[in-house]
């Protein structure tokens, strides 16, 4: 039934999925404005959605490989622009409570160099990048380009789970979702791999 | 207390749990204190009662750490101040004063660190809480002040 919406439809479908995942980070920032959520809480909480959907964005390829015929995955398939851009607005939120709070270019400087933090930084610029690019403007424009540059998401994926290891207190989960994120990337890799080698003739008529 | 004592001091601690978990929560205030209250704190003889009572007054947990590094070693300091401890400020301590608490790692002193400036004693639990349960939260908050 997702599958077959009208123009009207898709648009509204559109709209209805940015309320869904945006809502959230509204009213998480706005608590947070109101100090009744904690800088700790607030970090922690738009790094964690940030990660996880990102994962989401990684897994919608592989998933749709697996059930090609599943109207909500080619549904996910079709917004997964959209998605890859609310997950940047959660690590953009993430980043500028971490640069409000510390306030003090040196600071942030010296802590940028360390690993934890350095990570994380690379993983956003690349984020950005994404983030700019993901419009059919830039598609139509950069033409192979943009395929290569949006692959680039996985070197991001990478980094942002170290990130997460390196930086937090317990670091389990982000050893869950970084393995999660790496077998995504190696289910991708493989099929990469396949798609270069040149299939065999199974047809000599 | 450097890094090599560190590691036997957390296992000491690690050990020490059972026995915490049943003492009360409050903390002999090292100011306060009488002879005999603190003749009654483990490691404490007349002698150990006697130099906390002349090293009086404690502004800081390092100015009792200095006093007390003077006539025990690090494991019984770190026993002892399972029950007797001068209350760190939670806006001002330095890392070193945070790290005098019993069971705290680097990595939780850098916690107590990153969310300064605490505004109240739940920002404190909420953040910590994070990390913790309950209990613990409410043990470690037993180290803390904030003025």
């Amino acid at each position: 039934m997702i599958a077959t919406l009208t123009r009207p439809g898709l648009v509204l479908d559109r709209w209805l999925l940015w309320l869904v995942l945006i809502l959230p980070l509204v009213w998480m920032t706005w608590q947070y404005g109101a100090e009744t959520v904690y800088y700790g809480e607030y970090l922690h909480w738009t790094g964690v959605q940030s990660a996880r959907l990102l994962l989401l964005t990684l897994a919608i390829t592989p998933l749709l490989r697996l059930l090609p015929r599943a109207a909500a995955i080619r549904w996910l398939m079709r917004r997964r622009r959209d998605i890859g851009l609310v997950t940047f607005f959660y690590a953009l939120a993430h980043t500028v409570a971490y640069l409000v709070r510390k306030s003090d270019l040196q600071l942030i400087a010296s802590e940028g160099l360390e690993a934890g933090l350095l990570t994380g930084w690379i993983a956003f610029l690349v984020f950005i990048a994404l983030a700019v690019t993901s419009n059919d403007v830039s598609v139509r424009a950069m033409g192979r380009k943009w395929r290569r540059l949006h692959q680039t998401v996985y070197v991001a994926a990478i980094l942002t789970y170290l990130h997460w290891v390196l930086t937090a207190f317990d670091p389990t989960m982000g050893y869950v979702h970084g393995a999660v994120a790496a077998v995504l990337l190696l289910a991708r890799l493989r099929r990469d791999r396949r798609s270069a080698t040149p299939a065999r003739d199974t047809n000599p008529g | 207390m450097n890094r090599k004592t560190r590691l036997p001091l957390l296992l000491a601690w690690a050990l020490a749990l059972p026995a915490m978990a049943q003492a009360e929560l409050t903390l002999v205030n090292p100011n306060l204190a009488d002879k005999d209250e603190l003749q009654a704190l483990p490691n404490v003889g007349n002698e150990i009662a006697q130099a906390i009572i002349d090293g009086r007054p404690y502004q800081s947990a390092i100015e009792l750490e200095t006093t007390l590094a003077g006539v025990m070693d690090d494991e019984q300091r770190a026993t002892l101040y399972t029950r007797l401890f001068q209350p760190i400020d939670l806006n001002d301590a330095s890392e070193a004063e945070i790290l005098l608490i019993p069971g705290v790692s680097k990595k939780m002193a850098h916690e107590f660190l990153e969310y300064r400036p605490y505004k109240s004693m739940e920002q404190f639990r909420r953040e910590i809480g994070k990390y913790v349960d309950d209990d613990e939260v409410a043990r470690l908050e037993s180290y803390v002040t904030l003025n």
